[in-house]
């Protein structure tokens, strides 16, 4: 009796990929484990490894183009420039071989690849977590936490009110313009243009903030009731608990064990 | 139930906030100024409706960068600090003159630029990190002989106060600019209420 | 039955030296059509702003009088639970959108999800609401993406997915183009008989002249004029308290001053025709007789 689009609310909402289909806050502590471990490794072959992982995981739930196009910037801004800033700032004595003149010391190089690691460690992640989750679940999973439904708005809208923004930007910046406000010339000059874009841009954001919380408490916004969801996520199963717990005993285990090497070397 | 009122206001100009400072940038870039200006949200809403929206606006604008720019989630901490800073400082009154503004803007970039390169310090197994303050930290140690963590210190520093004093500058004007019927509905508003109107 | 009364109120927004509402008093019915028309600034807003229990809760300012809805001053009501009792739908589409959801189904049934609604009968409220008001076709589309007038069908659908007992409509059409501005009427013309108690405050007077039971005329924060919709608009002054009358209702003035009257001042074109078409009779009945 229902077309197929609103049959879809009816059953858990689900992608088909085990990953994706774990709940945010399972992905969300599974992933933050992941990058704090980086941290906390401090090791080469365990960050290039994780970052492998991330491009298999990536892969797996067909992601790669997502987590490819962001990862492969932090490797070039990250990565390879700690690598070269290294070169400079470490004196190493190990000469590897020579650039023009420039020597390039083994030292060097691996202090380089390791922070390079570590951080694209963490970031890999971080990218990843969002690659796999929408937003809008991750609010769904924190409401059934206790989160007010209030603070999940805030969050979502922000997507939009970034994108309305942006919009609007572009308008104003171009009507000021063509007012005759100087948007070109020295930095003085261009830098006082700002002024006459951002302050028409803020003053009618805060008006349409004033009609919008008009609007939603229409919606019964404030009502103070049980909350009812239209779109659900299927419950947590049983091996995925354990999967998470694991985890995060290993994590705790890793902790501990730095922990007492760092005490035992004082 | 005034109060609750109030706030609820105040919870949507959150996401105003958070896309204000995204914005900032965007205009930075357009008009083709060497500055982030990627706070002004935080210390708006900080000013106006007080520490704990505007730390909410500047946790979130992080998580948001975070996206893109993992490392950023270490930064939210500066931001919880403008939150708070901007509200003590609305409170105070010193946004209400541009020389305290001005003066202000010395703090902000302590926070920013000091604090932050302790942070880009302590992430980057304590040497240089991040790409634009390298450009003028390096040249620093290396060609004036300063110690690396002064170095990156100093020139994160000068680097973050030409940001910040910018960004005051601005908050400075639009918080002039708000005119009485919103002010009289935010928590800090009434700081700014004009006499005459 | 007095569902909402108003006595001798008065309401000063913050800063204002001159009163936005000034001494006014009136008893709304339960279940009648109201229209209101009148001059900007003349505190039709305003108006809409104290029956949806904005004045004084959320636009502060100091509110003298009394204004008890169902019995309830509404300076007691949880705005929450005045939320739910009263609809509300005005002039902006674009702000009307929650910008939280990502199809036009979710987004009509965000207010029933905030109400408690259990699932199934969340989503039979919704799809029958989108079928009355013809946006069936929009249901999987975002909102966010959506034209000024689907928009404000959309916010139109949310609204009386709540199926609240009063609706408050500011000049829903005002930031409409043609199309959307005729949608919307279209939506206006089916809560006739609905039982609702409805509050529409429009500027196309023959908009109002059509749908209301009862009309209310504006003017410096006052209710200048009231009573039935016909006996309002035909008034041959409403022009001095700053309204426009209904065209057809200018061309019955212009008849009687003629020296032509017809046998009352039409209101809406309908009935201009009828009584158009009747004096033609008379006229070529008249014509016959002579001949």
């Amino acid at each position: 009796m229902y077309s197929d689009f609103v049959q879809t609310f009816f059953s858990p909402q689900t992608t088909g990929n085990w990953f994706k289909d774990l709940n945010p806050l399972s992905k969300l502590n599974i992933l933050l484990v992941l990058a704090f471990t980086a941290l906390v490794a401090q090791s080469i072959a365990f960050g290039v490894g994780l970052c492998l992982f991330y491009y298999l995981l990536a892969i797996l739930i067909g992601e790669l183009k997502y987590f490819n196009g962001i990862f492969s910037k932090l490797l070039v801004t990250i990565g390879v420039f700690i690598i070269l800033i290294r070169q400079l700032t470490v004196k190493g004595t190990t000469v590897l071989f020579s650039l023009f003149g420039w020597k390039w010391t083994l030292e060097g190089l691996l202090n380089g690849l390791q922070v390079g690691s570590v951080i694209l460690g963490f970031s890999g992640a971080i990218i990843l977590f969002y690659a796999s989750t929408e937003m809008r679940d991750l609010m769904y999973a924190l409401e059934q936490k206790g989160i007010s439904h209030t603070s999940s708005y805030v969050i979502l809208a922000s997507f939009q009110t970034i994108t309305d923004l942006r919009a609007s930007v572009q308008t104003i910046f171009e009507s000021q313009k063509a007012r005759g406000i100087e948007v070109e010339g020295n930095i003085f000059t261009r830098a006082k243009a700002f002024f006459p874009v951002i302050s028409p841009l803020l003053l009618g954001a805060m008006a349409s903030a004033e009609e919008k919380s008009i609007a939603m408490d229409a919606r019964a916004f404030s009502l103070d009731t049980h909350h009812t969801f239209l779109r659900e996520l299927r419950t947590v199963p049983a091996w995925e608990k354990v999967l998470v717990i694991a985890l995060d005993l290993c994590f705790a285990a890793l902790c501990a064990a730095k922990l007492a090497k760092m005490l035992g070397l004082w | 139930m005034q109060t609750k009122k109030m706030d609820k206001l105040t919870l949507f100009l959150i996401p105003i906030g958070v896309a204000v400072n995204f914005i900032g940038g965007q205009i930075a870039i357009l008009l083709r100024l060497p500055l982030y200006l990627d706070s002004i949200g935080t210390i708006v809403v900080g000013a106006l409706c007080g520490a704990v929206p505007g730390v909410i606006v500047g946790v979130i604008s992080n998580v948001l960068n975070s996206i893109t720019s993992p490392v950023t989630l270490f930064y939210a901490i500066l931001s919880v600090i403008f939150a708070i800073s901007a509200a003590w400082c609305s409170k105070r009154k010193v946004f209400l003159s541009l020389p305290k503004t001005m003066l202000a803007s010395l703090w902000f970039a302590f926070v920013g630029g000091g604090l932050g390169s302790v942070l880009t310090w302590i992430l980057f197994s304590f040497d240089f990190g991040t790409i634009t303050a390298s450009m003028f930290a390096i040249p620093l140690h290396e060609v004036l002989g300063m110690p690396k963590f002064l170095a990156q210190f100093v020139s994160e520093f000068t680097m973050d106060l030409f940001d910040k004093a910018a960004s005051l500058v601005i908050v400075f004007f639009v918080l002039k600019a708000m005119p009485n019927r919103f002010l009289a509905k935010l928590p800090l508003g009434d700081v700014y209420v004009k006499d005459a109107e | 039955m007095a569902l909402i009364e108003l006595e001798h109120v008065t309401y000063r927004y913050p800063f204002s030296k001159t009163p936005a509402l000034n001494d006014l008093s009136f008893l709304f019915e339960k279940g009648v059509f109201y229209g209101v028309v009148g001059e900007n600034g003349g505190g039709k807003t305003s108006l809409c702003n104290l029956l949806r229990g904005l004045i004084p809760h959320f636009y502060q300012g100091t509110l003298e009088g009394r204004v008890t809805i169902d019995g309830t001053d509404v300076r007691e009501w949880d705005t929450g639970k005045l939320s739910a009792k009263i609809g509300y739908v005005f002039q902006n589409p674009f702000t009307q959108i929650s910008g939280i959801k990502a199809t036009v189904f979710e987004e009509v049934a965000m207010g029933l999800e905030n109400l408690g609604w259990p699932k199934k009968e969340m989503a039979e409220r919704t799809l029958q609401i989108c079928r009355l008001l013809g946006i069936e076709q929009l249901l999987e589309k975002n909102p966010n993406e959506l034209s000024g007038g689907q928009r404000q069908r959309v916010a139109f659908a949310s609204i009386l997915a709540m199926d609240a007992e009063i609706l408050v409509i500011d000049e829903p059409t005002s930031q409409l183009d043609p199309q959307g501005t005729q949608d919307v009427f279209e939506i206006i013309q089916g809560l006739r008989g609905s039982g609702k108690t409805i509050l529409l405050v429009e500027h196309k007077v023959d908009l109002i002249a059509e749908y209301c039971d009862k009309v209310l005329v504006m003017q410096n924060g006052q209710i200048v004029r009231s009573g039935p919709t016909a006996k309002v608009l035909s008034a041959a002054d409403l022009a001095e308290v700053g309204a426009m009358p209904p065209q057809v209702a200018a061309f019955g003035h212009a008849m009687s001053e003629a020296g032509k009257p017809l046998a009352q001042i039409p209101i809406t074109l309908a009935d201009a025709e009828a009584q158009v078409k009747r004096r033609q009779e008379e006229v070529q009945r008249c014509n016959a007789n002579r001949a």
